[in-house]
């Protein structure tokens, strides 16, 4: 079965989503997500899902459900990509993304990950320990 | 008006919502729709095939291209479920109502991201939606 | 009736039917006043109109004659069938010359053997209908919806459509069909007594099936051509719709005139697209040449907005006029959230603000 890899890149924690996504293996990635973060004390997540052709209220819920945990535990999540056909749809769907972050691709996401990780050094009490 | 290709596909489990999007995708492609278009009614599709699956329990949809007599072109998807049904059709269709843990955004959003949205359902009489996206 | 309105219509040389030639005729039947008055207001290109007119003109001519006769319906005979399909080469090679000769022949937009196709195939499917639906009323909806007729209108409309779109004109397109008349009638006199009752009753039939194929052709041309214009305005509004780049990072819209929905939706996805191709954060939507605004127009405008925002850029819009801030006001549309600036020079100043850069004058050295 699909798995979705998550890759670690200094304190944040990196996912390109690739395939096209059913209900189960988005179930599975926000809780093997919230693990990682836990694990790795990670400061922020990057989803790209510049490759994601549909999002529908259920892959919205995800995106939300993730950028709310992951917030709890004390990281930000910032949603890079996403497709113009797509914006338009998810505006006409009704769908808000409240928690969610977004930009325009994977750099400009890493970089907006590493601006609030700065300024919120030593706020959370989640630095990362050296290995 | 009419129907230049037909075809029918189960709706039992949530690798059957994948397929249909692609399905979907692939012959609005195939017809020239635009990527927008595309986008609008892979989602609708998306959301509605799941509502099929969840609250209707499995079920079916018959996937029509139709052509217009002045050369327009049409996809119209047709679901059916034999499920529980829906009561009170006005407030399935409220965005934020839902029974389950959704968004309740399915039935309205999909709505606005048609051309044309037919609902016929109630309580113990199943549930059937047609929607159509014109090119 | 008056029996002189008979002879006024039946006096009127054939193929001369024009609204002025008709409508004092026409004006005088009592029954049919309603409808010629609602033909009159129909907005349509003339040669439509002739149509119905023609059309009703005949209708009329055909009370007339029921009026003096006991009446009959109007029916495919068998002399039509035999003429169709015993002398089908015959009717089809008339035909061919009658169009060959016609002077709305666009040989330059078909070819000969083209023709030829279109006119055989139309030709066969027309005689299997007519023997198909032979010593039936024609002015029936059962008649309409038989498959075999079906058939015809559906070929006829396939000729008319690819004629709209090769650039042939309404009547260039009517011809086809109206001008297998004459071949049917010449054979038709051949093969009955002329002046016979039975003569003139088999040209009145295939007069009313004929016209109204042309009818439907007319009409089909008409939504072919509409067809056309909403896809060439299409591409003009693809065409007119400029995003510019002005600094790294930020994109000016510069909307100006009258934006309908159609084409504020364009502008829109080519904006997103090229904030996406352009990899920029920042957009100003200068709105100081926009007429008016209505409540879909805002809407798509914020609709953008969000989708922008969704894809990781800002949007700024300039330029609001008075009176647009009045109509949105009154509408209940309000820009929300969305940072808007009084002129674009202000909306410059502060995505230069955003991206952490300063503007100021180069001292000059002492
Ligand atoms: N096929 C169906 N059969 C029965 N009930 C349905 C069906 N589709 C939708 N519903 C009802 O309508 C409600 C709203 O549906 P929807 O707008 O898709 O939101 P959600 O799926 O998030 O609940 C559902 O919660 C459910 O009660
Ligand atoms: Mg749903």
């Amino acid at each position: 079965m699909d798995t979705i890899p998550i890759l670690q890149l200094d304190d944040f924690l990196l996912i390109s989503i690739q395939v096209e996504m059913h209900d189960r293996l988005a179930l599975q990635l926000q809780d093997e997500l919230t693990e990682r973060v836990v694990k790795t004390k990670a400061k922020g997540v990057l989803i790209d899902i510049s490759s994601v052709e549909t999002v529908d209220s259920f892959m919205g819920r995800m995106l939300g459900n993730i950028a709310l945990m992951t917030q709890l535990l004390g990281a930000e999540t910032v949603v890079a990509g996403i497709r113009p056909a797509v914006a338009i749809t998810i505006v006409e769907l009704g769908l808000s993304l409240p928690n969610v972050r977004t930009a325009l691709n994977v750099n400009s996401g890493m970089a907006m990950l590493r601006q609030l990780a700065g300024t919120s050094v030593g706020g959370n009490g989640h630095e990362r320990q050296p290995e | 008006m009419s129907v230049s290709q037909s075809e029918t596909a189960q709706i039992q489990d949530s690798e059957d919502i994948v397929r249909l999007r692609q399905r979907v995708r692939d012959v609005m492609k195939n017809e020239g729709f635009s990527l927008v278009d595309q986008t609008k009614m892979v989602t609708a599709a998306s959301e509605l095939a799941r509502n099929t699956l969840i609250y209707g329990g499995g079920g079916t949809v018959i996937l029509d291209i139709l052509k217009s007599q002045v050369g327009r072109v049409g996809l119209r998807l047709f679901f059916e479920d034999h499920g529980p049904g829906i009561a009170d059709i006005d407030q399935a269709l409220k965005d934020g109502f839902t029974t389950g843990v959704g968004l309740g955004l399915g039935l309205g959003g999909s709505k606005r991201l048609v051309n044309e949205f037919v609902i016929d359902s109630g309580p113990d009489a199943g549930t059937r939606i047609t929607i159509t996206r014109w090119r | 009736m008056r029996p002189e309105d008979a002879d006024d219509l039946q006096s009127l040389p054939p193929g001369s039917l024009d609204l002025g030639a008709m409508s004092p005729v026409i004006f005088r039947y009592k029954p049919d006043w309603g409808r010629m008055t609602a033909l009159n207001t129909i907005n349509t290109n003339s040669s439509t109109k002739k149509f119905c007119i023609t059309r009703l003109a005949l209708e009329i001519q055909a009370l007339i004659h029921h009026h003096r006769k006991k009446p009959t319906m109007p029916q495919i005979n068998s002399k039509t069938v035999e003429v169709l399909t015993q002398r089908t080469k015959d009717v089809l090679e008339d035909w061919l010359r009658a169009q060959l000769a016609s002077a709305t022949l666009r040989l330059d937009l078909v070819s000969e053997n083209e023709l030829r196709k279109q006119s055989h195939d139309f030709l066969t499917l027309f005689a299997t209908a007519c023997e198909a639906s032979k010593l039936q009323d024609i002015n029936t909806p059962q008649w309409d919806e038989a498959p075999h007729w079906k058939e015809v209108r559906e070929y006829l409309s396939s000729i008319t459509f690819s004629r709209a779109r090769q650039g042939f004109s309404s009547s260039e397109t009517a011809t086809f069909v109206l001008s297998l008349k004459q071949p049917l009638f010449s054979h038709l006199r051949q093969l009955m007594n002329s002046n016979s009752e039975e003569l003139i009753e088999t040209m009145w039939t295939v007069t009313v099936l004929i016209d109204k194929l042309a009818l439907l052709s007319t009409e089909n041309y008409q939504q072919g051509r509409e067809e056309i214009i909403r896809r060439q305005q299409q591409e003009l509004l693809e065409l007119s719709t400029p995003v510019v780049k002005a600094w790294d990072g930020v994109l000016i819209l510069p909307l100006i005139g009258t934006l309908d929905s159609a084409r504020t939706q364009i502008i829109m996805e080519n904006l997103l697209q090229t904030i996406l191709d352009s990899g920029s954060a920042l957009a100003i939507v200068d709105i100081t040449g926009v007429t008016t605004v209505d409540t879909l127009v805002a809407q798509h405008l914020l609709k953008t907005i969000a989708a922008a925002k969704l894809m990781g850029a800002d949007c700024i819009i300039s330029g609001i006029r008075p009176q647009i801030a009045q109509t949105m006001v009154h509408l209940g549309v309000g820009f929300g959230e969305v940072a808007t600036k009084a002129s674009l020079a202000d909306a410059l100043a502060e995505s230069f603000k955003r991206l952490g850069l300063t503007v100021g004058s180069l001292q000059a050295p002492a």
